[in-house]
């Protein structure tokens, strides 16, 4: 893919057709987060706003000469309240404007400061970035090793085994809920990190998956290298690893993803707030909103900006990596 | 890549420091309160079902039981929701880990009974000096005896209430002193105020008299009782949805919707349309007060629900049981804080700054609760309340029962059919269920 | 090569990890919930046997039937639906042309967000009164909908949304079977004087098939387990239950009315299904399937 980036740019007719296309799907694939990184920066009055007219931008962030009629009446009501906030700040006796508490007026950064005091999410933050690297890196190196097996060696009971594992894949999670419960308070690991990390670094898809790359490696080269008396985990470590880096990078996007994602597990089996992760945070904290658009946008931005980020930081690899991998069934 | 490792596996250790650090934080924040651990003192685990503004007022309140005495030690654990809470509590019964304490609806309340993961508070009761029973307000204390023997103890009970917006009442010509108190009358605020905020050339009225939530079991049985009727009883196992009252009560909200004075909303959505002016009157939870007043930009009332043959509503909120976990002495903590936090004072203050109605009938009469009614008048309605409130039928099966009444209320405003067609057959199914489920 | 007639138990020792923990909370859990399907089992009680009662009772429970209907319309309008616009997608973007970076980036930006996060977003969109949907017809002058409140939206609207979440991975993987077609394949047919449309249907499809394939099995897998979006966008199955899909149906059975051996008929119910299908494709699809 990169090589047809550096190509120079061809002035070809049919290019501008494909812009066009790709730009409309890009503008829907795109306009639901901005619309949310939108919303969570207006106020109630603002989201709550019915009518023909689609505001895009908050009304601390809009140009004047954008504002509607209405928007103008919205914007200077909002002005007033924030003089009768300050003054009700300066003397107590006006705290009170006809009989009604005078309210704070609202500022952009409010839904996000409501959200972000409303649960604990820096520990939240932090315990998904200890179960996301955890589970990524852990297995990545065991699916690696099981995968190496399945294609270089030869065992009794291999073939079943392999099936066996995909089978494991059919069965919805849900129905393994309450089984997999029983397993870890028998274990004494409900409530602990164990029970967040441990049942998540096996990964039957991760086996699969490096598998087939692996199946695609010569195996003249691994039984020259055994004749050469190399051993099976010299062998692994020191071909097979730095070979497979494209599908291994796929596959740690992806389980990173899946954990960073993950909630109904996360819900079950554990307890304390100091356990929680992001998404059962989210989720907690949008029964508590109900219909508080403003700080569910804000608190939704919050949980999807740091994987945004992080994919930018890991997308050259990933790239590279899907380019070099390919699916070859 | 090297590097990229290198730099993850830093990063996770930066995370684990971080994380042992934010345990320490924690840890000394206990000392003031919440959270921590128990230091040498009985731990008394409580799952509950109460976030946001009602969630604060919880951790104020365990945070000062806590520090008010010094041989037990209450972990509130926050559960997100019922639903939630439910959920949890199941899962952990079936792994012998339950909390000591959790909030509950009566529908579980009778499964634990009957599996007896539950203490009978009738001896903790027996051990006290005073005679607490007594005081309790008498609907609560029924809701929550089973068989003669109190199971469960009244914590967070709510009732539903009438919401309106006294400045479009003003506008309108209706006095915003006098919100309506029988169900003609709603309906025919409703058209007065629709009608008034219809465009001459027939449009879409701005604004709208009335909304409900929309299959919203709680609502409906409320007006079935307003309109006389009686619902399932909780012996015998018969419905009593295919008499008149509950036709009335589905026909009552079909005509409002077909006239297109009220509005149904889902969840809570009618809440938002009533802050952004959009519709005058909507009925829910007390509970909700708490939840929108920040929001309310205007002059609004809070009503006791209007009634027709009868004025009757009925309680929602949740009871707390204690788990039976084999450890007395968590059982003697349970019930020193439920006693704690149920009693005169704290449970006028619990209800003042929740709208949950108290526990207790002496907590009426409480200076903190009196002042407060003299500051806010829209406090007022729950109490009003009291004298006729009910409470659901006690089935272990109601969940299922619910679920199904939701189903025929939601086709019954969706197809707008014959109202006495779909009671009978919601009649029916239940007393299917019932059959197969005779307690 | 001698060591051949020895068991190799050292290859065991690869497996150990991945293999202790998929039978210990993968495969010990699928007997188990095996054996509580043919219980009846509240999660509070003793579980009672009750045989094959379970599995007799899915063939009258008319909801079964319904979950069953409204799960095969997800599939057969979401798996084709987001196969045919991401091969478009991958298509395009494997024109040499500028910004493919750009692009990509933007089209895979829905599979990194949680599912939880864009319910929330995507449940605003959809918002009857202040969603961005009925404004975008409002300005066309077209009649507001109640989208997730109405039983016939409800179902296109979880589709919609889930075919936007999903398309990025499925371009990607389709971006990667296309750089696996020879060039020169394409530079033969143009000599040949092969239009665009000929050299898609006798070149690109044909030799993309076994992409096409693998994202078809994973994508029908997929679909068939489809349950959070329906979760946090229509509660309680929808409107007239037009969202009830297999899963949540479970989920309800197993989580809200403590129906545990019944829930787990049905997850095995499904499973066979799952099973079978994939089985199907392998055995009758994948023979269209050209392998270079």
């Amino acid at each position: 893919m990169s090589t047809n980036v550096k190509k120079p740019l061809i002035k070809n007719p049919s290019h501008i057709l494909i812009h066009a296309l790709l730009i409309a799907g890009s503008i829907f694939m795109i306009f639901p987060f901005v619309w949310m990184i939108m919303t969570s920066f207006k106020s109630e009055d603002e989201i709550l706003k019915t009518g023909k007219t689609i505001v895009l931008l908050p009304d601390q962030m809009r140009p004047s000469f954008l504002n509607g009629e209405e928007d103008k009446k919205r914007i200077a009501e909002h002005q007033r309240q924030k003089e009768l906030y300050a003054a009700s700040l300066a003397s107590p006796a006006s705290a009170t404007a006809g009989g009604k508490k005078v309210q704070k007026p609202f500022e952009v950064f409010d839904n996000y400061k409501e959200a972000w005091a409303a649960q604990p999410f820096y520990r939240y933050f932090l315990n998904t970035f200890l179960t996301a690297i955890t589970i990524t890196t852990g297995s990545l190196i065991f699916a690696s090793l099981a995968a190496y097996a399945f294609a270089f060696f030869k065992f009794p009971f291999k073939d079943q085994l392999f099936l066996l594992m995909l089978g494991t894949m059919m069965l919805p999670q849900q129905a393994l809920l309450i089984p997999d419960y029983i397993i870890l308070s028998k274990l004494h690991w409900v409530n602990t990190y164990m029970a967040l990390i441990v049942p998540w670094l096996a990964s039957a898809y991760s086996v699969f998956f490096l598998r087939q790359f692996f199946m695609q490696l010569p195996k003249d080269l691994f039984e020259a290298a055994m004749l050469d008396g190399c051993t099976r985990l010299q062998f692994y470590f020191k071909i097979c690893l730095p070979l497979s880096k494209p599908p291994m990078v796929t596959l740690g996007i992806f389980s990173f993803l899946g954990t960073w994602n993950s909630f109904v597990w996360p819900l079950i089996v554990t307890n304390d707030t100091s356990l929680r992760v992001i998404q059962v945070g989210l989720s907690y904290f949008a029964s508590e909103a109900g219909t508080r658009w403003g700080p569910l946008m804000a608190a939704s931005t919050f949980t999807i900006v740091p994987l945004v980020v992080m994919y930018f930081l890991a997308q050259r690899q990933f790239v590279e990596s899907q380019a070099m991998s390919g699916m070859k069934e | 890549m090297r590097n990229f490792l290198i730099g993850v596996l830093i990063f996770w250790f930066i995370v684990v420091g971080l994380i042992i650090r934010d345990g320490r934080a924690r840890e000394a924040e206990s000392l003031s309160g919440v959270g921590g651990d128990a230091k040498g003192r009985v731990e008394v685990v409580f799952w509950h079902a109460m976030g946001g503004p009602l969630g604060n007022v919880m951790d104020d309140l365990i945070g000062r039981f806590n520090k008010s005495q010094p041989t037990y030690f209450i972990k509130g654990i926050p559960m997100g929701s019922y639903d939630t809470l439910a959920k949890k509590l199941l899962a952990s019964l079936v792994a012998k880990s339950a909390p000591d304490i959790a909030q509950n609806y009566e529908t579980l309340t009778k499964k634990f009974i009957k599996h007896k993961k539950i203490v009978c508070l009738d001896a903790l009761l027996a051990s006290e000096s005073e005679d607490i029973k007594a005081d309790i307000i008498p609907v609560l204390l029924d809701n929550n005896t089973f068989d003669g023997k109190l199971w469960s103890f009244p914590f967070n009970k709510s009732v539903p209430v009438l919401y309106y917006n006294k400045d479009i009442f003003r506008q309108v010509g209706l006095d915003p002193e006098k919100p309506p108190t029988t169900l003609t009358e709603l309906a025919s605020y409703a058209r007065h105020i629709t009608r008034h905020f219809t465009p001459e050339n027939g449009g879409r009225p701005t604004i709208i008299g009335f909304a409900t939530g929309r299959a919203n079991v709680w609502m409906f049985l409320c007006r079935v009782m307003q309109f006389g009727g009686l619902l399932v009883d909780e012996k015998g196992g018969k419905s009593h949805f295919h008499e008149e009252p509950a036709v009335k009560a589905v026909a009552f909200i079909q005509e409002m919707l077909k006239e297109g004075i009220a509005v149904e909303a889902q969840g809570f959505d009618h809440q938002n349309d009533f802050k952004a002016q959009r519709i005058a009157m909507i009925e829910n939870s007390i509970v909700s007060k708490v939840h929108m007043e920040s929001g309310i930009k205007f002059n609004y009332g809070i009503a006791p629900l209007p009634g027709e043959a009868s004025r009757a509503v009925i309680l929602s909120g949740s009871n707390i049981n204690i788990f039976d976990n084999g450890d007395p002495d968590k059982v003697k903590g349970a019930w020193e804080f439920i006693k704690w936090f149920t009693s005169t004072d704290i449970g006028a203050e619990w209800s003042v700054r929740t709208t949950y109605v108290p526990v207790r009938k002496s907590s009426l009469q409480a200076p903190i609760l009196m002042e407060a009614l003299a500051k806010d008048p829209n406090l007022r309605a729950p109490y009003e309340e009291l004298e006729y409130i009910a409470f659901e039928p006690r089935l272990s099966c109601w969940f299922e029962v619910r679920d199904l009444m939701a189903d025929v209320l939601e086709r019954a405003t969706l197809e707008m059919g014959d109202p006495a067609t779909y009671m009978k057959e919601m009649s029916k199914n239940i007393d299917g269920i019932l059959r197969h489920n005779p307690d | 090569m001698l060591k051949k007639k020895k068991i190799d138990w050292g290859a065991y020792c690869y497996l150990v990890p991945v293999f202790g923990i998929l039978l210990c909370f993968h495969v010990l859990p699928i007997f188990y919930s095996l054996a509580i399907s043919f219980y009846r089992w509240d999660l509070i009680g003793e579980a009672e046997w009750v045989g094959l009662d379970n599995f007799a009772r899915l063939f009258d429970d008319p909801m079964f039937y319904k979950s069953l209907v409204n799960t095969f319309y997800y599939a057969i309008v979401s798996v084709p639906l987001s196969i045919a616009c991401s091969m478009s997608i991958a298509l395009l973007l494997n024109n040499p042309i500028s910004g493919i970076g750009i692009y990509r980036t933007i089209y895979f930006l829905p599979v990194i967000t949680s599912l939880n996060a864009v319910s929330i977003v995507w449940n605003f969109i959809y918002h009857p009164d202040y969603g961005l949907l009925n404004k975008l017809l409002a300005l066309v002058n077209l009649p507001p909908q109640l989208w997730l409140q109405d039983p016939f939206w409800a179902m296109p609207c979880i589709i919609l949304m889930s075919v936007w979440k999903g398309l990025g991975y499925n371009v990607v993987i389709f971006l990667a079977g296309l750089q696996n077609i020879p060039k020169h394949l394409y530079e033969a047919a143009r000599i040949d004087g092969a239009n665009w449309l000929q050299q898609f249907r006798h070149i690109t499809f044909p030799l993309l098939s076994p992409t096409t394939f693998f994202v078809f099995v994973m994508s029908t897998i997929g679909s068939f387990q489809v349950f959070s979006q329906i979760y946090m966008m229509t509660p309680r199955g929808g409107p007239l239950k037009s969202t009830m899909v297999i899963v949540y149906y479970l989920y309800q059975k197993a989580f809200e009315k403590f129906e545990f051996g019944y829930a787990l008929a049905i997850a095995f119910v499904l499973f066979i299904m799952i099973f079978s299908m994939t089985l199907f494709n392998k055995l009758y699809v994948e023979k269209k399937v050209h392998y270079s």
